[in-house]
């Protein structure tokens, strides 16, 4: 079998034949009775769909609900259990998770595997142009010398978007393709994906965002547990209704009721005019049970403040005050010191940063209270069962057995396993959150939300960095918007509007 | 901090870019050793001598041979302990087998890239590389002394001849050690394989998804790892005019020390072959200038230690923007760039 030329592409199949030529609609994708089981989990059952030459497709569910084995198995990447797929033409799938080489430059990453020769050897000057110009068809102007390590997320997203871009594909399959990109960003899709359209490549789109999907799509398929229970052109659907199909019931209110005003109680932690690290003159405090929020566009100096609270970075000026001591020299010295002190962190990259993926659900979520559950330091198994169980209840996680390993589920199941980790925590005194619901869906959101209003009415104290403005108005007390490392201003969390943070977060106001 | 800000840098160099910054170690390694020759020159009448030149080149050929092709397998964020092995192994071929220097070169080219293969199937198939060539290791030292149960044999006149051959004072092997650690550098930087090669050992997971030929491409490296040490085996064959089935043992971990001073990640996916160069030049230096001085042997072994941790960790501090060096911008860290922790820039 000759190699494939690169980044999932699956062997055209012409469908002329079956779909009576010329005479028949000039479908892209024809699924007819798609099935797939895995062992006992019945992945996606039965799913007929067409998708039009130059049509964007939104495929919409929560996760777990089969979307991306459908997508692999119409990439090519896996074989249906039973049924057929034909795709006319290449796919290219830009996957959620990016699959990226950091430490190769642009240029590299989109022309691996398929490298321009001159004598054998790589032609690096062909090589660069060609990356270039695989740039300028997405609109994206970057040096394609850089190493990919140094591009920010969103920069390392429209880098992957341009080399699935870059295969002329008949079909790109975009999976959450705008969760590290900001608005402006978004729009360079939206003008890429609309160009490709014209030229007749077919899109489908996994969004979480709503507002994106119905800017995107000219139809929405919607799955739940594996089946389509939906499809048909996007005007058909009301954000309502499309909220209502994907978790197969109506979701009264995504965001929990606010609290009612609390006594102003001593903060748990105070910024006072805090700086280094690409921030400057921080400066705002954390009460119990109050949940605050730090809006700004991506690489303004956010996630620096989620660490400097969490004790991962220590500040280079001005100091933290936790329930009214200054900390040693102004900060935690390490992030073991926060954690003793009752100051938790949920990172932003669970698959990097947050979760060890080799090891089970029960060791991740008792790998930041072992001390407590385990005084004697000999792991008791009936202990940590017993303290384990209402977490996993309270969270509705979604999994075979404890023992499982925590790779294996879902990015929403995994973000809860991530969660409960420190609801076990008894003196929890500060929650971090950097970006906590990035490519977690509708579903999980509100029982994550859910366990976040319990913890701050617990008089837990919320630190809530967040790039969905929506997410911080829907849940915060108290917005503050950073522009290049300093605070811009601050907004009440019940009266926000996503204009009033946007114009701070541009720098305008 | 919009995409569109970025400048479009136009670079018209030949080489990749990635291939210039795998350099950069090889730089500072090679200034070191260029001060330290220039240092032994002066003051070291016994240094200058032709006969000790000569004495270090022969020295450095079969190392840089075999650190080439360890190079290349820690690219793949691999191991290949089995080198030292198949160097005897080779040696022993080449004393035992008294036919044409032909049939033995060829016999022992083949027998490398065979031993090389074994190693690459084994890790394609999900055997760990330290396990795997750990065994090989062994089987190899095995079948070495079964061949040839102690030093000796006889080698060929008409290859002991060419591989003994000196211009000047600069010996044959030498001579084609460099020119076979340039082509290998060459290959694992400049061609389609070699590309993959650092994909492969940057994240084989992403490798695969990007649909790259992740198995084909290991069994290239550990089988250009196996032909390097078979290479070396016949460069050590020149040295010792003889067979030896224990001769290789020290070179296995000297390859690997090699390919680490030269900036090679352990991790995988970053660095450069020909660092190799300047690092076997340092330790055959050390290894000299101590013999020269009447340092008691033992204290070489110390000596290689401290000079592999202190470059490493020269080479950390260097990856740090507030390190003393400079020249590692771009260098090895794996994914701790500023831009993978999120931090505003």
């Amino acid at each position: 079998m000759p190699r494939s030329e690169r980044s999932s592409i699956a062997e055209p199949i012409d469908v002329s034949g079956v779909y009576g030529g010329p005479a028949g609609p000039p479908y892209t994708l024809v699924c007819d009775e798609l099935d797939k089981r895995f062992g006992a989990t019945h992945a996606v059952r039965g799913v007929s769909l067409t998708l039009s030459r130059g049509r964007t497709l939104a495929l919409m569910g929560e996760n777990g609900a089969g979307k991306s084995t459908l997508m692999a198995m119409i990439a090519g990447e896996l074989k249906p259990g039973s049924g057929s797929v034909a795709v006319d033409g290449r796919v290219a799938v830009v996957h959620q998770e990016l699959s990226l080489f950091p430490q190769l430059t642009v240029a590299e990453n989109l022309g691996l595997g398929r490298e321009p020769r001159l004598a054998g050897l790589v032609n690096n000057r062909r090589l660069r142009a060609d990356g270039r110009a695989a740039l300028d068809r997405i609109g994206v102007a970057l040096d394609v010398d850089t190493p990919v390590e140094r591009l920010s997320p969103a920069e390392q997203q429209l880098v992957e978007i341009a080399r699935a871009v870059a295969l002329n594909p008949s079909l790109l399959i975009l999976d959450e393709p705008t969760s590290s990109l900001e608005p402006s960003q978004v729009d360079l899709l939206y003008a890429a994906t609309e160009r490709l359209k014209q030229d007749g490549t077919s899109v489908i789109f996994v969004s979480h965002r709503l507002e994106e999907v119905f800017r995107f799509a000219d139809e929405i398929a919607v799955m739940r547990s594996g089946a389509l229970v939906g499809a048909g052109p996007a005007s058909d659907y009301t954000r309502e209704s499309l909220v209502a199909a994907m978790v197969g019931r109506e979701l009264e209110q995504l965001y929990p009721e606010r609290s009612a005003d609390r006594p102003q109680a001593e903060p748990v932690l105070r910024f006072e005019g805090v700086g280094g690290h690409g921030v400057r003159d921080v400066s705002f405090a954390i009460r119990p049970g109050q949940i605050v929020g730090i809006a700004g566009l991506e690489g303004h100096g956010q996630h620096v403040v989620a660490e400097l609270a969490a004790g991962v970075r220590k500040p280079r000026a001005g100091r933290l005050v936790l329930d009214g001591s200054t900390r040693g020299d102004g900060g935690f010295k390490s992030p073991r010191e926060a954690i003793a002190a009752g100051v938790a962190f949920v990172p932003p990259d669970r698959r990097t940063s947050g979760l060890m993926l080799p090891l089970s659900i029960a060791e991740n979520l008792t790998v930041a209270a072992a001390h407590r559950l385990h005084p004697t330091r000999l792991l008791n198994g009936g202990a940590e069962r017993r303290a384990i169980q209402p977490v996993v209840e309270r969270l509705r996680l979604r999994f075979a057995e404890l023992e499982q390993r925590v790779g294996e589920l879902s990015g929403g199941n995994q973000q809860k396993v991530l969660f409960g980790r420190w609801l076990l925590v008894r003196d929890l005194r500060l929650l971090v959150l950097d970006d906590p619901t990035r490519g977690v869906d509708v579903g999980a959101r509100a029982e994550i939300y859910g366990v976040l209003r319990e913890l701050a009415d617990r008089g837990v104290g919320v630190l809530l960095v967040s790039t969905d403005m929506l997410e911080l108005i829907g849940l915060a007390d108290e917005i503050h918007v950073m522009y290049e490392g300093a605070v811009r201003g601050s907004v009440p969390g019940h009266s926000a509007t996503e204009e009033e943070i946007m114009t701070l977060a541009a720098g305008e106001a | 901090m919009s995409a569109l800000t970025h400048a479009t840098a136009r670079r018209a160099t030949p080489l990749g870019t990635t291939t210039l910054a795998g350099l950069k170690p090889a730089l500072f390694i090679t200034l070191i050793s260029a001060l330290a020759v220039a240092i032994a020159a002066v003051v070291s009448e016994p240094f200058r001598s032709p006969t000790n030149v000569e004495s270090l080149l022969f020295q450095m050929a079969p190392l840089l041979l075999v650190a080439a092709g360890q190079a290349v397998v820690i690219t793949t964020a691999g191991i290949d302990l089995s080198v030292g092995s198949m160097m005897s192994l080779a040696t022993v071929l080449a004393a035992a087998s008294s036919s044409s220097a032909g049939a033995v070169v060829a016999l022992v080219l083949v027998v490398g890239l065979a031993g090389g293969l074994l190693n690459g199937l084994g890790v394609v198939s999900g055997v760990n590389p330290l396990v795997m060539t750990l065994g090989t290791m062994a089987i190899f030292r095995g079948i070495a002394l079964l061949v040839l149960g102690q030093p000796g044999g006889i080698v060929p006149a008409d290859l002991l001849t060419p591989l003994t051959t000196v211009f000047g004072h600069v010996p044959l092997t030498f001579l084609l050690a460099l020119a076979g650690v340039a082509l290998l550098w060459l290959a694992s930087a400049e061609t389609r394989w070699g590309r993959t090669l650092f994909a492969v050992g940057g994240d084989e997971g992403h490798a695969r998804r990007a649909r790259l030929p992740v198995r084909r491409t290991l069994l290239i490296a550990y089988s250009v790892s196996g032909l390097f040490a078979a290479l070396g085996g016949l460069a050590l064959v020149a040295r010792i005019y003889s067979g030896d089935p224990n001769v290789g043992d020290p070179f296995a971990l000297d390859a690997i020390t090699a390919a680490l001073i030269g900036g090679v990640a352990v991790t995988g996916g970053r660095g450069s072959v020909l660092a190799v160069i300047p690092a076997v030049l340092l330790l055959a230096l050390t290894d000299n200038l101590l013999n020269l001085a009447g340092v008691f042997s033992y204290w070489q072994y110390i000596a290689k230690g401290v000079i592999l941790i202190a470059t490493l960790a020269a080479y950390h501090a260097a990856g740090r923007p507030s390190g003393l060096l400079t020249m590692a911008r771009g260098g090895w860290r794996k994914g701790a760039g500023d831009a993978s922790t999120g931090g505003a820039r």
